[in-house]
């Protein structure tokens, strides 16, 4: 429940913040866009993930 | 004795097999149709609870009303709403695409899963194509109302396939919440934590919109 409750509200934010900084629906690769995968959101595997964040951590 | 005390056929004639279901649909059937009356509910549960079906084809049937609730919101919406331009049709038309797929793979789950798939209720979305403003402020209360269902049942379905798709579909209907609620001037994530609804409440919030 709990990760639930989180994961709808992280899409909000994706999707507001993608509007807001410009970007259409999709493109511009996987996390670009307000609503990027389509009607069916794709998952990211836990690897991919480390890749993605990597560069922000210390 | 008032009419909500009369037990319904379509409800009378429902045998509930597991206490999964019943806990989960019928109980808030009863919940809702203790307030509004049972007019209110049985065109979603007595479809729900085809006699047989699987308790994720409960859920699934469940998701494909709302579905198919937003779909047709959409498909109407583009051609109907007065004045409706820019951003906002291209909105919308981009949630009718996406109401579309949900329904689509809705179905094909729900077909999977050995049940009869559902044709669309009778809809009837009154005042909400008269304006721009009016539109969005109906599409705020389905989208939001969807995510928090989905929220609410997913812990409901036993496989794992159907849960991934459920997920799948819930992050698209937060996304949209977000979008609708930008283009309204209102906080696209109110919540730090998404409110989950129960079926009771989900039926309330629908019943103004489905043509009993």
């Amino acid at each position: 429940m709990a990760a639930l409750s989180i994961h709808t509200v992280e899409a909000r934010h994706a999707a507001a913040l993608n509007r807001l900084a410009g970007n259409g629906f999709a493109g511009g690769g996987a996390l670009v866009g307000s609503i990027p995968d389509g009607p069916l959101a794709k998952p990211m595997t836990m690897s991919a993930v480390l890749r993605q964040v990597k560069p922000f951590l210390a | 004795m008032p009419a909500t005390d009369v037990p319904h056929a379509d409800l009378a004639g429902v045998r509930v097999h597991g206490t999964t279901r019943a806990a989960f649909i019928v109980r808030g059937a009863l919940a809702a149709a203790s307030v509004y009356g049972l007019g209110a509910v049985t065109p979603f549960v007595g479809r729900a609870l085809a006699e047989g079906d699987s308790s994720d084809a409960d859920v699934l049937k469940f998701a494909l009303e709302l579905e198919f609730l937003e779909a047709a919101y959409y498909e109407q919406a583009v051609t109907k709403v007065k004045g409706l331009s820019g951003d906002v049709l291209d909105l919308a038309k981009r949630l009718r695409d996406d109401e579309a797929e949900h329904v689509s793979a809705l179905t094909a789950a729900i077909k999977e899963a050995g049940a009869i798939r559902l044709n669309p209720l009778r809809m009837d979305f009154g005042d909400a194509f008269t304006s721009t403003a009016a539109f969005l402020k109906t599409a705020n209360t389905f989208e939001d109302i969807g995510v928090r269902a989905y929220n609410g049942a997913a812990p409901q379905i036993a496989s794992r396939e159907y849960l991934a798709t459920a997920g799948s579909i819930v992050q698209v209907e937060a996304r949209h919440a977000a979008l609708i609620r930008v283009a309204r001037g209102r906080p696209p994530a109110p919540d730090a934590f998404e409110p989950t609804s129960e079926v009771s409440e989900v039926l309330l919030a629908l019943k103004p919109f489905i043509d009993t």
